[in-house]
């Protein structure tokens, strides 16, 4: 479905303009989440951004039915899809569920997954999300709840693209990081950019991530030997 | 047909290779045995060196000797229980043999012309007298200084396929155990060698051991399946000569430590041109800049660390969580056809 050579992505704080050519947005926001009640109004602005500026627009996290999730509107306003956090930090357990399911967005701009929160560090995210189609991550978290090195907190995002070969985009209240591939760049340790209204580019002729799953595939049998290993 | 120097190293190899003669000269090295083994099952102070090994020429068996115990006799000086050299290492003592250097040579060179070939040859020529020699000597090595040694690998034949088969010595000098190479570089793609079929943990004196070479660290599960198993330390290296993947190897080591809570040894080569080193990865919250890197060392020597396998045991607010209703819906989709 992807009729796109580059994509555009960009970040911006809460309904600020994104730029011209953007194709989706993703909001860099400092509250950790909506509770159920404002969530529905934060979705209704998100809907009528969307329309506004005829863009596909990645919403803050909110909470929803127990689960803390994202959603994604399409630039005619229409939400074509969510994603809950499939792992909880510490702060977190006890007031959400862990979600179950991992959902690729398939859209004209590319297939994509929403890590929602920490789910970026667990690698078997990334993982299903790319056996899924997934060519690009957007990782949006929210890093005060938990004191932590600026290094740490880019563990995950740079995991998650060199072990799968997709780009990721990693999203936080202080800016953005966007990690290319091994494939095609050795790994930067960037900081978190607190520039808003950049356009990062997934190009996906150079996404090369069939060479990473080749090799996976090379030698299959010894993860179904162990499947009930990994499947803890 | 074979290769004449393959001829001329096979015809060497009952002297230059020859294990009794090399068991008799380790003796007369008069090696005083390491304390680390007592440190590390009586006071429960765990001391591990790795090695980043000079590529080096040999003209007799007393200098390869002599080279390789410049690196046990430092990590014996600095108390450690296990030593951690890079794989392939036993492809070294060729360079005694009539040769020898020019096999060497070929044999690592990735774009040699029909190298798969070449191996077999290599196989029915020299290739048994090195694996025994190889095997002999670090046998005798770790006895005499009663210290365990993961001694790289190997290239071994068996039941009709090659493999790159890691072995770990005791301090009694016993193999307590092996890892084959599970994810092929393109290097071993092109040798012929077929991929491993299980990942095994070694229970050592300095913790539970799991052995993961070059891609094979590229993938969590391997690391996660060696950690489920009871692994506490991985040992890895890298065979390349190219900065990138070295730097790639380097850094998915730093990875699987971290999502694992597990400890990496890493050990190498020393290329030149090439900035590779022989490290102690930890999970990033142990580590001072939460970079990983507990400690390492660049010159071709044998690196010291000590370890504190309790603190493995940290609880991580970020990774602790688990979803295995995800894993289960998911795993035949991801790892079955």
């Amino acid at each position: 479905m992807n009729s796109k050579r580059k994509t555009v992505v960009t970040v911006v704080k809460p309904f600020q303009a994104p730029s011209y050519d953007a194709d989706i947005v993703v909001f860099s926001d400092e509250t950790p989440y909506y509770g159920d009640e404002s969530a529905i109004e934060h979705i209704y602005h998100c809907v009528k951004y969307s329309k506004e500026h005829h863009i596909y627009t990645v919403s803050c996290r909110f909470e929803k039915d127990f689960y803390l999730m994202q959603c994604v509107i399409s630039p005619e306003g229409k939400i074509i899809g969510v994603q809950g956090a499939t792992h909880l930090n510490l702060s977190y357990r006890g007031k959400f569920n862990n979600y179950s399911e991992i959902n690729v967005f398939d859209t004209p701009i590319g297939k994509f997954f929403i890590a929602v929160d920490s789910d970026i560090f667990h690698p078997e995210v990334a993982r299903i999300a790319t056996s899924k189609g997934a060519d690009f991550i957007i990782a949006s978290r929210f890093m005060n709840l938990i004191n932590d090195s600026n290094y740490r907190a880019c563990v995950g995002s740079e995991n998650a693209s060199a072990s799968n070969g997709i780009y990721v985009l990693d999203v936080t209240e202080f800016g953005a990081r966007f990690i290319t591939p091994f494939q095609n760049n050795c790994i930067r340790k960037s900081k978190i950019e607190p520039k808003f209204d950049k356009k990062y580019y997934i190009d996906f002729e150079m996404l090369k991530k069939e060479n990473i799953f080749n090799m996976l595939n090379s030698n299959k049998l010894i993860f179904q030997k162990y499947i009930d290993i990994l499947e803890r | 047909m074979s290769d004449i120097n393959l001829k001329l190293a096979a015809l060497s190899a009952g002297i230059k290779l020859n294990s009794s003669r090399a068991i008799n000269e380790i003796k007369m090295l008069d090696i005083v045995p390491s304390t680390g083994y007592k440190n590390a099952t009586i006071h429960n102070r765990i001391r591990i060196s790795s090695t980043k090994l000079e590529k080096k020429t040999f003209k007799n068996m007393k200098e390869y000797l002599q080279y390789l115990n410049f690196y046990l006799n430092a990590a014996k000086e600095n108390g450690s229980a296990l030593i951690v050299f890079p794989q392939l290492c036993y492809l070294f003592p060729l360079t005694i043999t009539s040769g020898g250097d020019a096999i060497l040579k070929n044999i690592t060179d990735i774009d040699f012309k029909n190298l798969k070939d070449y191996l077999i040859n290599f196989e029915a020529t020299i290739g048994q007298s090195l694996y025994e020699f190889y095997l002999n000597v670090f046998r005798t090595f770790a006895k005499e200084y009663q210290m365990a040694i993961a001694a790289g690998s190997a290239i071994v034949f068996e039941n009709g396929k090659y493999y790159n088969r890691s072995f770990m010595f005791n301090e009694n000098g016993d193999i307590i155990g092996t890892q084959d190479k599970l994810f092929l570089t393109e290097y071993e793609k092109r040798l012929g060698l077929t991929c491993g079929g299980e990942i095994n943990v070694i229970k050592t004196s300095v913790g539970n051991i799991s052995i993961l070479n070059d891609n094979d660290c590229l993938f969590f599960e391997t690391a996660k399946i060696a950690k489920q198993q009871g692994a506490d330390i991985i040992l890895s290296s890298h065979f390349s000569q190219n900065q990138r993947m070295n730097e790639k190897f380097h850094e998915a080591l730093i990875w699987r430590c971290d999502e694992q809570s597990i400890y990496g040894i890493e050990s190498s080569y020393k290329i030149d041109n090439i900035k590779t080193q022989a490290s102690l990865i930890a999970p990033s919250k142990l580590t001072k800049d939460m970079s990983g890197v507990l400690s390492f060392g660049e010159a071709a020597n044998s690196h010291t660390f000590s370890l504190n396998l309790s603190k493995l045991n940290q609880f991580d607010s970020y990774s602790s969580d688990k979803n295995q209703t995800l894993y289960k819906d998911y795993s035949k989709f991801v790892y079955f056809d």
